[in-house]
């Protein structure tokens, strides 16, 4: 099935974590900040401040990430 | 009261000479009285460095910390600090950068370094594990390469806060580089670091960070996202970074020049360094952890002798400012570029490095020094290969570069003749902003902060604003409060310049205690929005006025600091250009600044705080912020 959150545009990325930090908190039960527990995963590339943009396999697909990103890198239809 | 929210809720000390590791909880009176971040980081370096260490020795002592709001959602919260006693001037440092927040989901709020490794070393955080582990390859290397090293070796998603050859070198004005991008620039902390053998610090983690009252956090947060996002530029913020700034600064003539013998003229400046010529190298924006505005930039230079050349830029504008207008580079982005690179690869502070250099181009001009004390090289103004060879010899203590790298205070004594009647430092640190062209917050606070020359925060007095504008900024910011805004908001422009640094100084602490950013539009949410942010993430009820108490308690612990370390108002040094010679501002011309001005205004920020004329605090003051306690017997040293 198609994914209805996507990385539209990833070399906008700018690496502040809004939406790992997002996706942590209003998806995990007891409501913590924390990026390992975060369902996308921001890493970095070629030594440098640009940044690989990816979800992991359980990702929920909720959007959330999209709605905290402000650097255009996420779309939720 | 439920689990506090916000904090890690543990400090991290490292003896460096014993190996020994300890961690200690972070208790709920340091967070009430201190907030955290820099506000704590004072008292722990207070506690930390033994009285009257030489700062490059193993009594001194480096304290990191990252606020409660690091690692969350609040915008802008991606801000940690350090601390030491600066190899600069013996006072005390307060330095902020985008990166190293991570030391949060590691688990710490804070990280005290003590003695000395007995060889080169790098510091791994990864949660409980803390290791000091041989950095014998790494030592010699400069910031990017140890930087790829450790990520090839421990991951890329760690923090990696570095030193160069320059901090390795002992020279006084190195700086430390975190992720290739920022730094804590001033002051010489990378020389503290390379006195303990402390190459870099690697940190990782997998802790979580608690919410205490989460209902309430969400409204507030919702609150604040759509209010900040109210604001107007944020776009421009993002497109041109700190260069947003370059136009109003240009035409007030804050772009000083050829060692402030001038101000570049406005259209000068703006024609030299057209900002969609800076576009064009821009590949990219660069973020602090949390930031919606990205303010920083990846470059690529695409044309020009530096074609191919990556690097991150934190702030363009003082890259603009140091490499460009101080020493006459005038028009040439990618020498600039090529410059600030240097700098970020080498571990050196842009603007004091650039100010030894503008400082030493002067004497050669003047006939003070010549080739002989230059190893042959010929200096002046817009010679960049000339200025790039001299910042690698600053690094590498080669030949003249070793006078240099002593810093700003000790150079003029190596040289001798009557080279310190040119050198331009406040305290040791090279002031970014000439008080002869405008009086501001900006100009006045770097000869009354702590750190010394270096201003406070970029604020709304940089430039002239329209009638009733200050007042309706202090009534949205909140401070200060109505008991003092006839008396700080008066004057010419409707604000005393000595008076309102005082409150700008402790607003900023505040902002840099719970983990901010301090650029203009976080510095416009009102502090009330602030408290409550606080008060439902960590559970702890403090509200507006407290909160700023607690940003003024912190700027007095650092003062209290300084007074221990036998730092006082009449041993700081001014220099003399700004207040005994005009300046050329295009066809204008300024004159010195009035020494009983600078005295005046010097004066009323010391009222204004309640400190005697002579700097040092009140009893009653001490009081007041409940200090007693920390300061031992000796109030004031």
């Amino acid at each position: 099935m198609d994914r209805l959150t996507n990385v539209v545009a990833e070399q906008n990325c700018a690496g502040c974590n809004l939406c790992a930090l997002a996706c942590s908190f209003f998806n995990t039960e007891e409501r913590v900040f924390n990026p390992s527990k975060a369902f996308i995963q921001i890493e970095r590339k070629d030594g440098q401040n640009s940044f690989a943009v990816s979800f992991k396999e359980d990702c929920l697909d909720c959007g959330t990430c999209a709605e905290y990103c402000h650097y255009g890198v996420l779309s939720a239809e | 009261m439920g689990k506090i929210g916000g904090y890690a809720g543990n400090i991290l000390h490292v003896d460096l000479s014993t190996g020994d590791v300890i961690k200690k909880p972070l208790t709920e009176s340091l967070m009430r009285q201190f907030l955290g971040g820099s506000g704590i980081n004072a008292l722990l370096a207070y506690e930390a460095v033994k009285p009257s260490a030489d700062p490059l020795s193993p009594d001194n002592a480096l304290a990191f910390g990252a606020g409660p709001f690091v690692g969350t959602l609040i915008l802008g919260a991606g801000k940690s600090c350090a601390s030491t006693k600066m190899p600069t001037s013996g006072q005390i440092d307060t330095s902020t950068t985008g990166s190293f927040g991570k030391l949060k989901f590691a688990g710490y709020d804070h990280l005290v370094i003590t003695g000395k490794a007995e060889r080169p070393v790098y510091l791994h955080i990864f949660n409980d594990r803390v290791e000091m582990v041989d950095a014998g390859h790494l030592w010699g290397r400069d910031i990017h390469e140890a930087t790829d090293l450790l990520w090839q070796e421990l991951g890329k998603e760690h923090n990696v806060m570095t030193i160069g050859p320059a901090g390795e070198n002992l020279v006084i004005d190195a700086n430390v580089i975190g992720d290739k991008y920022s730094g804590y620039s001033r002051g010489g902390i990378g020389a503290v670091m390379g006195s303990k053998n402390l190459k870099a610090i690697a940190v990782h983690g997998t802790q979580d960070i608690h919410v205490a009252r989460v209902a309430q956090f969400e409204q507030l947060l919702s609150r604040l996202t759509a209010q900040f996002f109210d604001q107007r530029l944020l776009k421009e913020w993002r497109r041109y970074g700190t260069l947003i700034s370059l136009k109003p600064m240009a035409q007030t003539g804050l772009y000083a020049h050829k060692n402030y013998q001038e101000a570049v003229a406005a259209e000068k400046i703006i024609d030299s360094f057209d900002v969609n010529a800076f576009l064009e190298h821009k590949s990219g924006d660069v973020a602090c952890m949390s930031c919606p505005i990205g303010c920083k930039h990846f470059l690529r230079l695409k044309e020009g002798p530096h074609a191919g050349l990556t690097l991150s830029v934190g702030c363009a504008n003082a890259a603009l400012q140091t490499w460009g207008a101080y020493c006459g580079v005038l028009g040439q982005w990618e020498e600039v570029f090529k410059s600030a690179d240097l700098c970020n690869r080498l571990g050196l502070d842009w603007y004091n490095a650039s100010a030894l250099i503008c400082w030493s181009i002067e004497l050669y001009r003047r006939g003070i020094i010549d080739r002989g004390d230059t190893d042959g090289l010929e200096l002046d103004w817009n010679n960049a290969p000339a200025i790039q060879e001299l910042i690698q010899n600053i690094a590498y203590r080669r030949g003249f570069g070793e006078t240099l790298a002593q810093g700003m205070k000790a150079a003029p004594g190596i040289i001798g003749k009557n080279s310190e009647d040119y050198i331009v430092h406040i305290d040791g640190l090279a002031p970014p902003f000439d008080p002869r062209m405008r009086l501001s917050t900006e100009s006045v606070s770097q000869f009354v902060n702590n750190r010394g020359g270096h201003s406070v925060a970029v604020t709304t007095t940089m430039m002239r604003r329209k009638p009733g504008q200050m007042r309706r900024y202090a009534e949205r910011a909140g401070f200060p409060p109505q008991d003092a805004m006839d008396r700080v908001l008066s004057g010419p422009e409707e604000f005393n310049p000595g008076r309102i640094s005082k409150w700008f100084e402790d607003n900023v602490a505040v902002l840099d205690s719970l983990g901010l950013c301090q650029f203009p539009p976080f510095q416009r949410v009102n502090l009330a929005a602030w408290a409550e942010l606080y008060s439902a993430l960590t559970g702890i009820d403090l509200n507006a006025e407290q909160m700023l108490q607690a940003g003024e308690r912190a700027t007095n612990l650092r003062k209290a600091f300084n007074l221990r370390e036998g730092v006082t108002r009449s041993g700081s040094f001014q220099p003399r250009r700004f207040t005994t010679e005009t300046l050329t501002f295009g066809d204008e011309t300024r004159d010195p600044l009035p020494q009983a001005d600078l005295t005046r205004m010097i004066d009323d920020y010391h009222d204004e705080r309640g400190w005697l004329p002579d700097g040092t605090i009140r009893p009653e003051k001490i009081a007041e912020l409940g200090l007693d306690q920390y300061l031992g017997g000796g109030q004031n040293g």
